[in-house]
């Protein structure tokens, strides 16, 4: 859970500071008038609340709703409120919200995107209607490259990032990794700027691709190549089935992935039975683990085993598109 | 292109395709039936297999399933699992045809209203378990319906042994498991069709429904029996998932849905013969593809793979057939 509190803090603070600039709003308002006269007014959130990934994304919304309870508690006369506009993360459903919160005046800010993609693709409307968007956790390099003025994250990006993977795969003595990504512009990036740091350390990669859920083809990839760290570069959706699947066809080599893992349904999906663990009838079995340790999720005590990701302080995130491509039309007559 | 790799563990890869394919001949299979039948593509049918992994989720988790149980508890659990499976899959693929499909049979819409009928349920289904139910019942299946549209796991049932060796073939104890419960599946359904009373009816009506229907086959219940079959093996195929894979999400169906059906039009829409050919051919060309190339080519090489064989037998491998003639 540590890297949730740090996000969650980090949101805090951020929807701390728009609260305050939003209350400080009535001094030097010109014409953006607010919704409740001299004080007060409204902030924009959003991002994928619901969908695949959403729990990467609720942590920070809570945050967000948190801090502005608690300026509301500390200056009853000048309440401030939140609206949050679910995008499932996805760039086609965030841009028409960005056009109705440029539109409406009564908005000071905004929280967001909370993936690269969808940032990405609504940055330009925020700029255009002069609304400042701070993101927790969009972190693809280009982003604060493009020279954007209304952008702004408070994470690292994706190449610090990959850095802290590689250093801490060295200072583990990983001697084969292999490498698997999800083809997407965030777990590809990451992939390829990792691949550059751990130069002949790599022994073999492979690309999946979004909603995969069998991974024969990957996993006898990974028992050939005999690898003993395996890294992955995508969210939980994909990763979940194949750690389970990989420790299920006997592979043990360590798994390692970035911030699109730190997700509560990553344990859950890769190990399956809840009560399994604190069962002491099964204790005498001697059975293989049936899932890894997930490490960003749970506090890693001395008596278990390392925690196999890497301490990284900042990172995550890019495009996530759920889009169910259209179905093929099938010949049907009734009764021809 | 890897093409030592694929050499050097050709039995490995053609195992690994056979066990995947097995699955998809399962879900082909109620494709292929209700085409037969009624020509209609049921593309709700991927959401008949969804329903029944959560029903084999559900049912594990309330008999509070551990990892690995002991052989005899594990072979009660996936009986118990199948059962269950057969009867939720089977039960929502009838109460589909009786909701949707029947009123507008009446009616007799024209074939296009099916087909946006089927997709339209499809979504409503996706949509259902995975933000409907999360909130009705996340309280009290906190493991099923935590979060909406989240992915679960499920206990291992079986653990994954390697049963012998062939050359460098390993072969495991779940990948047999799997392929003779699907191919025992299948020939059950095929002796169904070709040996039986009820059998012989759904040919019938397969034929000619009219011409059925005045040789007194009760045209209703034959294409109620359709469905039931098709969603009672989804059933099985969820049951061979839950136990080969583990885990389940509301979409789950979408990718594998559409897989099963390209296994029917490969195989020949309208032949079972045809659909248990195509999927396991499916399967294979899968894995060879995916370790040619890389595992995100897997669904090129398979689409490719598709219209080639389209471009040679248009009507798929065995031909369009349920039983025997479709003129």
């Amino acid at each position: 859970m540590r890297r949730s509190y740090v996000r969650a803090l980090g949101t805090v603070a951020l929807a701390a500071t728009l609260v305050v600039a939003a209350g400080c709003q009535d001094s030097g308002g010109g014409d953006g008038g607010t919704a409740s006269g001299d004080c007060g007014g409204k902030i924009a959130i959003f991002g994928a609340f619901t969908g695949d990934n959403a729990g990467l994304v609720i942590p920070s919304l809570n945050g967000a709703n948190l801090a502005v309870e608690q300026f509301n508690t500390a200056n009853p006369n000048c309440k401030v409120t939140m609206q949050p506009f679910d995008t499932q993360g996805d760039p086609a459903v965030a841009t028409p919200f960005a056009n109705q919160i440029a539109s409406d005046n009564s908005f000071l800010g905004v929280i967001g995107g909370h993936f690269s993609g969808e940032s990405d693709a609504t940055m330009p409307i925020y700029q255009a209607a002069g609304l400042a968007m701070v993101s927790p956790s969009a972190t693809r390099t280009d982003l604060t490259q493009k020279g954007n003025t209304s952008f702004y994250r408070v994470v690292g990006n994706d190449g610090t990032q990959a850095g802290a993977v590689a250093s801490y795969l060295k200072t583990q003595n990983a001697q084969k990794v292999f490498m698997i990504d999800d083809a997407s512009a965030y777990g590809a990036g990451i992939t390829e700027e990792l691949g550059k740091q751990l130069g002949p350390l790599v022994v073999n990669k492979d690309k999946i691709q979004e909603r995969q859920a069998q991974f024969d083809a990957t996993i006898s990839k990974i028992k050939s190549a005999q690898a003993d760290y395996v890294f992955y570069g995508g969210y939980t959706r994909e990763a979940a089935p194949l750690v389970k699947q990989m420790r299920a066809a006997g592979v043990q080599a360590k798994f390692v992935g970035p911030d699109g893992l730190y997700d509560t349904a990553f344990p859950k999906g890769a190990s399956g039975a809840p009560r399994a663990r604190s069962s002491p009838a099964r204790a005498s079995r001697p059975t293989r683990p049936a899932a890894p340790s997930p490490p960003t999720t749970r506090r890693s005590s001395a008596s278990r085993r390392a925690p196999t990701a890497p301490r990284v302080s900042t990172p995550r995130r890019s495009t996530w598109t759920p889009s169910r491509p259209a179905r093929r039309p099938g010949r049907t007559s009734w009764r021809t | 292109m890897h093409f030592d790799e694929l050499i050097g563990h050709l039995g490995q890869h053609t195992v690994d395709g056979l066990s995947k394919g097995a699955i998809y001949a399962l879900i082909a299979l109620g494709y292929t039936l209700v085409y037969g039948v009624l020509r209609l593509i049921n593309f709700a049918h991927s959401e008949v297999f969804m329903v029944g992994t959560f029903a084999v989720l559900i049912l594990w988790n309330q008999l509070g399933v551990e990892n690995n149980p002991p052989v005899g508890q594990a072979i009660l659990f996936l009986v118990l699992g199948l059962v269950v499976a057969a009867a939720a899959s089977g039960g929502t693929a009838l109460a589909l045809e009786r909701v949707a499909y029947r009123p507008l049979r009446r009616k007799n819409a024209p074939p296009l209203i099916f087909l946006i009928t089927a997709i339209g349920l499809s979504l409503v289904f996706v949509e259902l378990f995975g933000q409907v139910l999360p909130k009705l019942l996340g309280g009290a299946l906190p493991d099923v319906f935590g979060r909406p549209r989240q992915i679960v796991g499920m206990p291992t049932i079986i653990q994954q042994e390697t049963l012998f060796t062939i050359g460098n073939t390993a072969i495991t104890n779940i990948q047999l498991i799997v392929f003779i419960a699907a191919v025992a599946m299948m020939a059950l359904l095929d002796w169904f069709i070709n040996r039986t009373r009820y059998g012989r009816g759904v040919r019938a009506v397969a034929q000619n429904p009219e011409t059925a229907a005045l040789m007194g086959v009760n045209q209703e219940r034959v294409i109620m029996l359709i469905f039931v079959l098709g969603g009672i093996m989804a059933g099985a195929a969820a049951l061979l998932w839950s136990m080969r894979f583990g885990f389940t999400q509301n979409s789950i169906g979408f990718v594998l849905g559409l897989k099963a059906f390209t296994a029917a039009v490969l195989g020949g829409i309208g032949n079972l013969r045809g659909a248990l050919l195509g999927g396991l051919f499916l399967g294979i060309v899968e894995v060879y593809g995916a370790t040619l190339f890389a595992s995100n080519w897997e669904d090129v090489i398979a689409f490719v793979v598709l219209i080639v064989v389209l471009m040679f037998r248009p009507t798929g491998l065995l031909g369009e057939s349920l039983g025997r003639a479709r003129a």
